[in-house]
């Protein structure tokens, strides 16, 4: 009867299984987001039903624009009508149909996106003049010792011979030196 | 006592063959609009070996045309290609392939050396679902996960899929047994043109450096490759974007000099192989369309002809009926696929 019990173990485990994953399916759990993200990205046809898995990041570092916040994995549609018209925009999409990614260029600022349900998440920003800071009033231009002054609080990797990288929470702020001063900022997802 | 043994044999095999036909039916079917699912899969049909296997992600099967390998040189290729195939899923392809068949020369798309962790559980399931099991699919599922995921999920695809009993169509009952092809010899093709545009300029980066994970595998490939006889061949597809860092490029350039590779990086190399991106493209420059796949296997076949000695087999009486089916099955999807950008 060995193998007859084995085999009622595996069955109850595989209906068990199932119906876990069912209840997970009735509550706002992360049970539920993942599967219906699964399910969503990787049927052939489905669609509409998928719940965002992703999570905006808990990062205390954040881009303000036009009085808006901007962080890591931050739903754009929460703030993107209030940015205005880009000065270029463009979009590719994924392989296999999982949706577009995009990229928002404004004349001091670049915002790339990638697709997460029906939404679109920021995956990073970059200032691209002096024109605009971060919040805690960092900009291009700065030297090694002035973003110290501004992060003294953080931990900071690096140096200004090349960069500086700071994360916290899900959000890693690099400044990137050239000639001894920052080049370029960017605010992407910490490995 | 035999009548109760033999009537629990039967509820076991009625219960578990209930199990395994809801599985296979709520399991995607990837034959309508996505169809990179079925790729993997495809391969096991083959009945004979190839000189050439590709592994990497859509810049190897959107962009190398097999048959053309086949019409115009006689080389026998196979791409085992998936939707954003991360650099462990091709080492454990690879190792999954050679122990079916032992190419003569593999070629990697090294694009994917920029992810060096897990990604995103959809690609994984196109490329992990419709692999056999093995050793090599358990460990390219460890490998693979992202922090999410289960590996039991794997092991019992229903308790992924179980949901989608509510959105089953008549192609989940059509495909449940057989499925029809979406590739030839792993190649994707499209006919549809849409002329590349201006890409995004790239962001700087304050670590150009590959991944230690990533480097491994890029390692291990090399090292099997060695241990076997095979040429490897590191390739950069001629695509623009996503952007190649002139910073990665050196890096794979070391790596191939240290390690008596070949690493041809194919975005300078775009006019030589006579690509024309107002035309030779089907979505604005990611990828290539059948016109563009044909010219970069063309080129592409001339040097490893050159350079690796291959055999041309179409005299081969082995593999002559074989390919005749296959370039049949080409035209066909060239003809299907063209109906369908004239329907749009």
């Amino acid at each position: 009867m060995k193998p007859l019990k084995i085999a009622a173990v595996l069955i109850s485990f595989i209906m068990v299984m199932g119906f876990a994953g069912c209840n997970g399916e009735e509550t706002a759990s992360g049970e539920e987001s993942k599967a219906a993200d699964a399910t969503e990205a990787v049927a052939s046809d489905n669609s509409g039903a998928a719940e965002s898995k992703a999570q905006e990041s808990s990062s205390s570092l954040k881009f303000v624009a036009k009085g808006k916040e901007i962080a890591i994995d931050m739903d754009t549609s929460s703030f993107i009508s209030d940015l205005g018209d880009p000065v270029s925009y463009f979009e590719a999409e994924s392989c296999a149909f999982q949706g577009l990614d995009k990229v928002y260029t404004y004349s001091d600022f670049v915002i790339r996106t990638y697709p997460d349900g029906d939404r679109d998440l920021v995956s990073s920003v970059e200032l691209k003049s002096d024109l605009v800071n971060t919040a805690e009033g960092a900009y291009i231009g700065m030297t090694e010792d002035d973003i110290r002054g501004l992060y003294s609080s953080y931990n900071i990797d690096g140096d200004g011979n090349s960069s500086m990288t700071i994360v916290d929470g899900g959000t890693k702020l690099s400044f990137i030196f050239k000639d001894g001063t920052v080049e370029s900022i960017t605010y992407t997802a910490a490995e | 006592m035999k009548k109760k043994i033999i009537a629990s044999i039967l509820i076991i095999i009625f219960l578990t063959g209930g199990l395994w036909f809801l599985q296979r039916l709520l399991m995607p079917k990837y034959q309508g609009k996505i169809v990179e699912g079925a790729m993997i899969e495809e391969y096991y049909k083959e009945t004979e070996g190839h000189d050439v296997l590709f592994i990497g992600d859509c810049e190897v099967y959107e962009n190398f045309s097999t048959m053309t390998l086949w019409e115009e040189y006689g080389i026998t290729s196979y791409i085992r290609g998936s939707s954003q195939q991360l650099i462990w899923q091709s080492y454990y392809l690879l190792e999954e392939t050679l122990k079916y068949e032992k190419p003569k020369v593999v070629v990697f798309n090294v694009l994917s050396l920029k992810y060096n962790k897990p990604q995103k559980e959809a690609y994984n399931r196109m490329t992990l679902d419709g692999m056999k099991w093995s050793m090599s699919k358990v460990n390219d599922i460890k490998a693979s996960m992202t922090e999410e995921e289960d590996f039991i999920d794997y092991v019992f695809p229903i308790l992924r899929y179980h949901s989608r009993w509510q959105e089953l169509t008549s192609d989940d009952f059509k495909f449940l047994f057989e499925k029809e092809p979406v590739t030839v010899n792993g190649y994707y093709l499209r006919t549809d043109i849409m002329p590349q545009g201006e890409f995004p300029d790239p962001m700087p980066l304050d670590d150009y450096s590959f991944g230690e994970n990533a480097m491994m595998y890029l390692d291990k490939m090399t090292a099997l490759c060695k241990d076997e006889g095979i040429e490897l061949i590191l390739i950069k597809a001629p695509i623009e974007y996503p952007y190649w860092y002139p910073e990665w490029d050196e890096q794979v350039s070391s790596y191939a000099e240290e390690n008596g590779l070949t690493y041809i990086n194919m975005i300078p190399l775009s006019e030589e192989i006579g690509l024309d991106m107002s035309h030779d493209t089907y979505d604005a420059g990611l990828h290539l369309n059948v016109y563009g796949a044909e010219k970069l296997a063309s080129y592409f076949g001339q040097y490893i002809v050159d350079n690796y000695g291959l055999e041309d087999h179409r005299n081969d009486p082995k593999y002559t009926k074989i390919y005749e089916e296959k370039i049949k099955l080409y035209n066909k999807m060239i003809e299907e696929m063209n109906n369908i950008t004239e329907e749009e």
